[in-house]
């Protein structure tokens, strides 16, 4: 069976390797880079920064640790930008080892879909290459989505995609949008000593997470002195000699020497084809695939941002390994009931299953149960108190709906919660686990024990809080 | 900055210092030394069940935290200050304030217009541990009806308050 697959970002890669492993004989169409945004472009590369960052906050903070430091200490952006190009060429690399060794044959070029059988591929010289094929997964991803009034230009008004690659820390930074890019750069350059400014049209900060975490992640923000406006648009944003001016729909006006663009991202769905096969597309533009990750059109899967799902990476491969076993004659289905995520924040935000709002709307009867790691001996070691667990369980069943965290390691944390979910745990059955100590995962135990108002290191329920 | 309270549980001091009799950790409550000097003029100085005070001056009032919940707490390592030009409601959220030990709500103890907020605590807020009645003052409430302070109790009700919660 020839498996031909556009793009080899996450979800794109990972298929082919799935497929591969299965028996396939599998072709990968490649525009830019192996590893596509998630590698090149997005989590790695920042979370690279998030390193430095968080290495120069330890190093500022290191008295506080009893430790003297003789000297200054300064971020150097060209060297921490090479770590990043590093840790990203590295990861690079491991991919396309792994598709040699498992025999994945990778194109460089544009792909385009001709008819269900046959693959044009454009190459950087221009050459055309036709590739025959049984079966396609389309894996195109997603870009930084802009702004037409005020597009990128790549040096002032900048994508995260410029704000990966940039050549000096800017004095000052506005960034539209607080969501989880905007938010993520807003600590990594206020760390570098930048004057941050962010402004998010939605009430709240990263307003895709329970309304908690939002805020005291805006709480946290404000001690680090990174303003954050809400509820504000943006009306209209001009270059001047002393820099680049925004001005909200409330009248306020804003200047700074830099501007980021994290407003959200474009599906690439141009130029693939789509309309030659007559696939079909949903009201934003996304491909529509049914369970099995296949489109209207037999044989032909697409997977990850393009599908216009929850824009995750890890989503994207799984969604891949779920096209790959159907394109390879395996029947699979996917399953979206516990899918985790993550913000690398400062703190970092680790989040899975429902909000309370979102239990709360669909008519559950819900109980929740939080715990601060301000009360854990680990965080007080570490020296990294602020943040909380929070556990949202079913009343009647006892089973966790959703695990929240902001606070250290919340992003691996956070799996426990998951487990939990996917297995259909009750609260009662994590918080009954022996929990390792002294670790930040006691939190959780504590967390699960106080939805029923028996935390041991909390104060007592009050009645009506 | 749009703020979700509705969503939010949260411990009041009260709540927190409820802690201390769960763990049997009282100490003797002591007679806070700010407070023995204005027990001069004890009208002038108010207390919330919520462990706030008022030090009111006609339509003025300056809030704080008591010495107790300052020692409740611990050591203070943040205070999310209100702002300026907000209004207040008497018995709800006006600030929040994080030790080492808890994050708990500030609680208003009367209605009104925030004119002025302690902006050194937001560098230093541990002057509301070295100095709850003095320099530790949190901010200043025009109040919208100065008879709420009536309902508030003075140093002696409060002192035996205290005594009765920590039972």
């Amino acid at each position: 069976m020839k498996l031909t697959i556009i793009g080899a970002g996450p979800g794109g890669y990972v298929a082919a390797l799935k497929a591969a492993q299965l028996g396939a004989q599998v072709t990968v169409i490649e525009d830019t880079e192996v590893g596509g945004t998630c590698l090149n472009r997005g989590c790695i590369p920042t979370k690279a920064l998030v390193a430095s960052s968080e290495a120069l906050h330890k190093a500022k903070n290191l008295e506080e640790f009893g430790i003297e430091v003789t000297g200054d200490i300064n971020p150097n952006l060209s060297k921490i930008m090479e770590r990043k190009n590093k840790v990203v060429s590295t990861q690079v690399k491991g991919i396309r080892s792994l598709f040699k060794s498992w025999g994945v044959n990778l194109i460089e070029g544009r792909g385009m879909i001709l008819t269900p059988e046959k693959v044009e591929v454009q190459k950087e010289d221009n050459t055309i290459e036709i590739i025959e094929t049984d079966k396609i997964i389309i894996a195109t991803g997603s870009r930084p989505a802009q702004i037409p009034t005020f597009p990128f230009d790549g040096e002032h008004i900048m994508s995260s995609d410029d704000a990966l690659n940039m050549k000096s820390i800017p004095k000052s930074l506005i960034i539209i949008g607080a969501g989880v890019i905007g938010c993520e750069f807003a600590c990594i350059f206020k760390e570098l000593g930048t004057e941050v400014t962010m402004v998010e049209m939605m009430p709240r900060a990263v307003s895709t997470e329970d309304p908690e975490i939002s805020e005291i992640l805006e709480k946290e923000l404000k001690k680090k002195k990174i303003k954050l406006m809400t509820a504000v648009k943006v009306e209209r944003v001009k270059g001047q000699h002393d820099g680049i001016h925004v001005y909200l729909a409330d009248g306020k006006e804003l200047v700074a020497e830099k501007l980021l663009v994290s407003i959200g991202r474009a599906l690439n769905t141009e130029n693939i084809g789509l309309e030659a096969v007559g696939i079909k597309k949903g009201a934003r533009g996304e491909i529509l695939v049914n369970e099995k990750m296949e489109t209207n059109i037999e044989g032909i899967y697409a997977i990850g941002d393009v599908t216009g799902g929850i824009l995750l990476a890890h989503m994207a491969s799984k969604e891949g390994i779920v096209a790959a076993y159907n394109a390879c004659g395996i029947e699979k289905k996917i399953d979206y009931s516990v899918v985790p995520a993550a913000i690398f924040t400062s703190p970092e935000i680790g989040s899975v299953g429902l909000r309370e709002h979102q239990a709360k709307d669909k008519g559950i009867n819900i109980k929740t149960g939080h715990f601060q790691f301000r009360a854990l001996g680990k965080a007080h070691a570490m020296g990294e108190i602020a943040g909380m667990i929070k556990v949202v369980a079913d009343a009647d069943t006892d089973k966790v709906l959703g695990v929240h965290i902001i606070g250290p390691h919340a992003s691996d944390l956070v799996h426990e919660g998951a487990l939990a979910m996917k297995t259909g745990l009750t609260v009662k059955e994590v918080a009954d686990m022996i929990h390792a100590h002294p670790t930040l995962a006691e939190g959780l135990m504590e967390a699960a024990e106080d939805v029923h108002g028996e935390a041991i290191h909390a104060p007592k329920k009050q009645e009506g809080k | 900055m749009t703020k979700n309270k509705n969503y939010v549980r949260k411990f009041t001091l009260k709540g927190f210092v409820l802690i201390k009799k769960l763990k049997g950790l009282e100490r003797e409550i002591r007679h806070p030394p700010a407070l023995k000097e204005e027990s001069m003029n004890p009208d002038n100085i108010k207390y919330h069940k919520e462990h706030t005070w008022v030090k009111a001056s006609g339509k003025k009032a300056t809030v704080g935290i008591t010495d107790y919940a300052q020692d409740a707490l611990g050591d203070i390592v943040y205070i999310d200050l209100p702002e300026v030009d907000a209004t207040v409601e008497a018995n709800t959220e006006m600030s929040e304030i994080e030790s080492t030990k808890a994050t708990s709500a500030v609680i208003a103890p009367v209605s009104g217009t925030i004119i002025e907020v302690n902006e050194k605590l937001a560098d230093s807020p541990e002057i509301i541990n070295e100095d709850p009645y003095g320099k530790g003052w949190i901010a200043v409430i025009e109040m919208d009806n100065e008879s709420e302070i009536d309902d508030l109790m003075d140093a002696g009700d409060y002192e035996r308050y205290i005594e009765e919660e920590a039972k």
